[in-house]
């Protein structure tokens, strides 16, 4: 797993790229903390991530619980189909805003 | 009192200050004084008997230096007395008398005092034993510059009164400066040095003993022989120098003093010269190389052994401060230690009890085989699992995953453990107790705590199952003949995440011989050292193979493969499993 990190204004934009384990969780999470420790919109761009186990789900619930706790929006966009399943039976799609492509999300980020 | 160090007048000692003091003062320097002027008069060289080396002078640029100027009237009345032997001369009248040992009087006062003044002034002490510097000073100040003062006052006053004729005035002022000067180096230095350091102690006593020996030896050797062999004295001062310090010095260049005047008196030795003076001379200018030779000598050696001391006594201090450091670091340690075996303490108990609260006796529960094992990854777990009977011999089974680990989970987990408990026990469905322990969680729940979930009912009789898995990985159903399926979720968070949320409630049924496997993902996710994942595809296989076994063997089996899977790493996650078989009815 990679997580490469971008400004965009006042937003974050975090690309997650390939599998999101146990192995990786760690990394997730402390970058997660820094990012959550910031102030704007976070955008994480998923088109590149192909699975999330579900110590991997326990760092964007932590993303999802920093975020609502400081009113920050948090968007998911670009899921693949299976991990967009990943997070719907694991009840974790009403926690983020969910966005097809990327750029909606940057359109529907608050201006 | 008033300050007084600073001035010339003031007695370095302190001492007494009453008129009695004053007056037994007086007379003991007087005393002392007189005798030194005595003792002198069998040492007379030459037809007119003078003594190359004047004691008293030493007595009192030494009583000068110890006492300060209340002892100047001895000193006055000492030099006035001594010069009685005068009286046997025809044409010395009592006026005359008076007037000249008067004269001399002032000559020992001046002398004395210029003495003092001038060590004071270039050694600024009243011992010049310290530094080598302090030694020149001495023999050129206190000895030579002030004999001189004296020896002119004094000469001076003998002309005067007719004492001395006008032609013998120079060699009277040489004989009496180096006289004096030789009386202050040699006794005025001896009485300091032993005034300045009175104890006895062993060493000293023995030095001085060896040095007196050693004179007396080498004096016995010269008469004996009577070679002029007097180059011996120099090893023995050199030892005194060495060994005994200013004490053994001033001691050494005393005894050698005597003795090589002895000699001299005696006809013997290298400085019996062919006039009086000429021997005076001769003795004078050995007595003064002595006395400068053994004091500088010694004020080195005192250096050298003060700077020794000083650098052990830093050495010394700075093994102490080591010492010091050590022991504080050692305490902190100690503390540390103690702390920590508290903590450990607290959490072996923790540990102890937690386990307690989890059951681990199934066999009340009719027409059911269960089996469950919790493995924390540290001392204390974030994992449960639960069983407990409700009412209409259906039975309560649970298993839950706090997210994190140790104390701070362990206690998440006891929590959420002991609510769902007491909310299935108050008869609702499922779903409704989730949701209860879920809006409690969310209400009094730090940002980062949340648990992943599976509560179920299970009718043994008809295997009914109902179940909300809130998050919480995918129970596997085996059903005895190495088939498996998957429960898949339903869309519910975990607990703690969303507040006054809905749960889905799932049901199915446990045919009879099938066996529900509920576990945590410390089974899927646990890493062997590559950083491969054990995955649920394995537990899938392990369940297959096994599935025709009891729930425990199933369960040990399935610990075992993840156990050996991950050997060589440390233990990541909590490991947790509850297998519950439905018994085929008799």
């Amino acid at each position: 797993m990679e997580v490469f990190e971008d400004r965009l204004g006042s937003a974050t934009m975090l690309r997650v790229v390939g599998r999101v384990d146990s192995a990786v969780a760690k990394l997730l999470e402390s970058k997660v903390a820094d990012v959550a420790s910031r102030d704007g919109a976070i955008v994480v761009d998923l088109r590149e991530m192909n699975y999330v186990s579900s110590a991997g789900l326990r760092s964007f619930i932590m993303l999802a619980k920093h975020a609502r706790a400081k009113n920050r929006t948090i968007s998911l966009c670009a899921m693949r189909e299976e991990v967009a399943e990943i997070f719907e039976i694991s009840g974790l799609l009403e926690l983020f805003t969910i966005h097809d492509t990327v750029e909606a999300a940057i359109a529907g980020l608050p201006r | 009192m008033l300050p007084q160090k600073a001035s010339l007048f003031a007695a370095p000692d302190g001492g007494p200050r009453s008129l009695a003091a004053w007056i037994l003062l007086n007379v003991v320097v007087l005393a002392v004084y007189s005798l030194a002027g005595l003792v002198i008069i069998p040492f007379g060289i030459g037809p007119a008997k003078v003594s190359p080396i004047y004691p008293p002078s030493g007595v009192a640029v030494a009583a000068a230096l110890i006492l300060g100027p209340r002892i100047l009237p001895a000193i006055f009345i000492g030099q006035f007395c001594n010069g009685f032997p005068m009286l046997d001369l025809p044409q010395t009248t009592l006026p005359i008398y008076a007037l000249t040992n008067s004269g001399t009087g002032v000559a020992s006062i001046a002398e004395a005092m210029t003495a003092v003044a001038l060590l004071r002034y270039f050694a600024g002490n009243w011992h010049p034993f310290d530094r080598a510097a302090h030694v020149v000073a001495f023999l050129l100040g206190s000895c030579l510059a002030a004999a001189a003062v004296g020896g002119a006052i004094g000469t001076l006053a003998l002309w005067a009164t007719g004492f001395i004729p006008d032609g013998e005035i120079g060699t009277t002022l040489v004989t009496f400066v180096l006289a004096d000067a030789s009386g202050i180096a040699v006794f005025g230095a001896l009485i300091v040095a032993w005034y300045r350091e009175p104890h006895l102690d062993r060493p000293i006593v023995v030095s001085a003993a060896l040095i007196l020996a050693g004179a007396l030896a080498i004096a016995s050797l010269e008469a004996w022989l009577r070679y002029p062999i007097d180059y011996l004295y120099l090893p023995l001062l050199l030892f005194a120098g060495f060994r005994a310090g200013p004490r053994g010095v001033t001691l050494a260049a005393a005894a050698i003093t005597i003795a090589v005047i002895h000699a001299a008196v005696a006809g013997i030795g290298p400085f019996v010269g062919r006039t009086a003076n000429e021997s005076f001379l001769l003795l004078q200018v050995f007595m003064a190389v002595i006395t400068f030779t053994g004091l500088l000598l010694a004020a080195v050696r005192g250096q050298q052994l003060a700077a020794d001391a000083a650098l052990i006594a830093h050495n010394l201090m700075l093994e102490q401060r080591v010492a010091e450091r050590t022991a504080e670091v050692a305490q902190k340690n100690r503390l540390l230690e103690e702390k920590q075996s508290r903590i450990d303490d607290d959490l072996k108990t923790a540990q102890i009890l937690q386990a307690s609260i989890l059951p681990t006796d199934f066999s009340a529960y009719a027409g059911t085989a269960i089996a469950a094992s919790m493995r924390p990854a540290l001392e204390v777990s974030g994992d449960f699992y639960d069983v407990f009977p409700l009412d209409g011999g259906r039975l309560g089974l649970a298993i839950a995953d706090v997210s994190g680990k140790g104390v701070a989970a362990a206690f998440f987990m006891a929590v959420t453990r002991t609510m769902l408990r007491s909310e299935a026990l108050t008869g609702r469905a499922p779903a409704e107790c989730v949701a209860h322990v879920n809006q409690t969680l969310c209400c009094e729940n730090p940002v980062d705590m949340f648990v992943t979930a599976i509560y179920a009912e299970l009718d043994a009789r008809s295997g009914a199952v109902n179940f909300v898995n809130a998050g919480h990985c995918e129970p596997i159903v085996l059903d005895g003949e190495g088939n498996t399926r998957l429960i898949k979720r339903s869309g519910n968070p975990p607990l703690g995440v969303m507040p006054k949320r809905a749960f889905v409630e799932r049901k199915f049924v446990l045919a009879p011989g099938e066996m529900l496997f509920l576990y945590t993902d410390g089974v899927t996710e646990a890493p062997n050292r590559d950083g491969e994942l054990f995955k649920t595809e394995r537990l899938l296989e392990i369940a297959r193979q096994f599935g025709c076994r009891s729930p425990q063997e199933l369960m040990l089996s399935v610990i075992d493969n993840v156990e050996r899977f991950s050997a060589g790493t440390v233990q990541a996650d909590d490991i947790t499993c509850l297998v519950v078989r439905r018994d085929v009815p008799a």
